[in-house]
């Protein structure tokens, strides 16, 4: 499928992406500079990476094959699912969290609440990252074995080997600045895909006329709010209370791997203004990946599984070069989230269990070597796990739901711990726990409490009603922490008290 | 009750309604954010440095896409 100029765009944006991640080593001399880049960076920056960051290689797949069966309903993942969500994250939680000077997301709850729930959050994290690094490794390599013929351990060994080095060497500054090539990257690949398409096919309105004359059964591939008896995961009450009030603030504002970058912002208003400018350029991710999945309806209508409709695009629509700048762009995906990973569980690691637990008062070189040894462990675990995905194939799905379980409680403790100084460390760790039961029960018996099929928006809306009312019951039950405690995590609460103190 | 059974009789032009009026209510807080607090961490303050309009922007934006969807 790849010509000799294909090979070379591919090569070249990989040495690119190597030779420019390593410079950056030049600018971590502290542990504040490798976990948060010495708070000096820009909002465009952190706004693309968080972007790049949150589509993987698969989503191209994967999303377009979404497109294919369901229609344009999917993209509220990243319209209604994100623009909300990071309106409130830039408003009221990025400049809390940025002003606190914390690290990670486990340390604020663990301010606000106790250690406990600090450290359960953060390990729920770094069991996540850890095994996701291997699911992510093995998926994108069989996926490249199919449409490049690379053998699955080339790919392995190229794309961890390359992650792996500039994230050890030069850390999350290393991490977004190149994730703002490969977003650029990932932009030109995607787009030029989509514009060839649509050239070929006459455009938007000839495809919407083609695809709503093959049958009642697309007459709703061009909605996006959906009925509630809807064939598909997608009924717009599980897009109202799930995804937008409940899934899409806890992976905006509950996310290590997306508040990690606002907390490198050089001040507050850079802080605020990276998650405004990444919602806008979100709202473009759906037309590269959701949108060659509804050309492909009308290009390669009656393929048996969506999910091929991609690849047989780019083998179809692309000529010699542009077909490299397109794998270009699935590796932009691939390595953006990798190097994110990584960063993030050194991270989480280092601040939340290392620091606490095991050396308290260590000089802050102790703490860079430890965040890069991490960094290097997790990589070869990574690596050494990867070919589990082949010997237990719904891995992949188990990490997901296991991360899902904590979503809804996550949100709860952070929206209540934010906005209810009343919120107490016992009212916070038992709505967590018993949150994360709640999930965990709902869908395991989800056939008998839900009559849709994949009712994951669901499950994360009742959790996060589980969650409130936990710790909502628990905290009036036990003592209020003192104003003083709280000065600068509650909303608000800093300012009350100066204008108190100043009467 | 846990599928929003008692949801299911609205009609959808009102569904479709009630994601714009979600967009209209944030517009109208991010409205109400108080002035030296969206300004916060600058020296220099310029028109464009003025975080509500990128945030209506964002909003107008994804406002348009649900109207035509």
């Amino acid at each position: 499928m790849l010509h000799g100029i294909d090979y070379f765009i591919v090569i070249a944006y990989m040495a690119g992406m190597l030779g420019l991640g390593y410079y950056f080593r030049n600018f971590v001399n502290s542990s504040h500079d490798y976990f948060l880049g010495g708070r000096s960076m820009p909002f465009w920056a952190i706004a693309m990476s968080i972007v790049v960051s949150d589509i993987g290689a698969l989503d191209f797949v994967g999303v377009s094959g979404q497109a294919y069966r369901f229609g344009i309903s999917p993209a509220n993942f990243d319209w209604l699912g994100s623009v909300p969500a990071m309106l409130l994250a830039a408003f009221i939680f990025v400049p809390y969290f940025w002003k606190a000077g914390i690290y990670t997301i486990p340390e604020y709850l663990g301010r606000r609440y106790n250690n406990k729930v600090r450290t359960l959050a953060s390990l729920t994290w770094i069991i996540f990252f850890a095994f996701n690094l291997g699911v992510l490794f093995w998926a994108s390599a069989v996926f490249l074995e199919a449409i490049m013929g690379w053998p699955i351990w080339l790919s392995i060994f190229l794309t961890a080997g390359i992650v792996g080095l500039y994230t050890y060497f030069g850390g999350i500054t290393a991490v977004v600045m190149t994730d703002v090539v490969q977003m650029i990257i990932m932009f030109v690949g995607g787009f030029t895909l989509v514009f060839l398409a649509f050239h070929h096919i006459g455009g938007w309105d000839a495809m919407v006329q083609k695809i709503t004359a093959m049958g009642p059964q697309y007459q709703n591939h061009f909605e996006l709010v959906l009925p509630t008896d809807t064939p598909t995961p997608f009924p717009w009450t599980g897009i109202l209370f799930g995804l937008t009030f409940v899934m899409a603030n806890a992976y905006m504002i509950g996310n290590q791997t997306v508040v990690q970058r606002c907390l490198t912002a050089k001040n507050e208003w850079h802080a605020k203004m990276s998650m405004i400018m990444a919602a806008f350029l979100k709202m473009f991710i759906p037309v590269l990946v959701l949108f060659p999945g509804l050309i492909a309806i009308v290009m390669l209508p009656g393929l048996d599984d969506g999910d091929k409709a991609l690849p047989l695009m780019i083998k179809k629509i692309l000529p010699p070069g542009l077909i490299g700048l397109m794998f270009s762009a699935f590796f932009a995906g691939l390595m953006s989230s990798l190097d994110s990973m990584l960063n993030s569980t050194a991270t989480l690691w280092t601040k939340d269990i290392y620091q606490p637990y095991i050396k308290k008062d260590a000089p802050d070189q102790h703490y860079l070597k430890v965040g890069k040894i991490v960094t290097a462990v997790i990589l070869l675990f990574g690596i050494a796990t990867a070919p589990v995905s082949s010997s237990f194939p719904g891995i992949y799905v188990a990490i997901q739901t296991f991360l899902s379980f904590f979503q809804g409680p996550i949100f709860a403790l952070l929206f209540l711990g934010i906005f209810w100084k009343r919120a107490t460390q016992w009212g916070g760790l038992a709505g967590l726990v018993i949150g994360i039961a709640s999930s965990a029960t709902l869908h395991i018996f989800s056939d008998q409490f839900f009559t849709i099929q994949d009712p994951f928006l669901y499950v994360s809306w009742w959790s996060f009603v589980v969650g409130v009312v936990v710790t909502v019951s628990v905290s009036l039950f036990t003592a209020p922490h003192d104003d003083q405690h709280l000065s600068g995590l509650v909303y608000r609460l800093a300012e009350n008290l100066t204008e108190k103190g100043g009467q | 009750m846990l599928n929003f059974e008692w949801l299911s009789g609205v009609p959808m032009n009102v569904a479709n309604s009630m994601f714009l009026i979600l967009f209209v209510l944030i517009g109208i807080a991010i409205l109400f954010v108080p002035k030296d607090y969206i300004y916060e961490g600058l020296k220099e303050i310029k028109w464009y440095h003025n975080l509500k309009i990128w945030a209506l922007g964002d909003l107008l934006f994804i406002a348009w896409v649900y109207y035509i969807f």
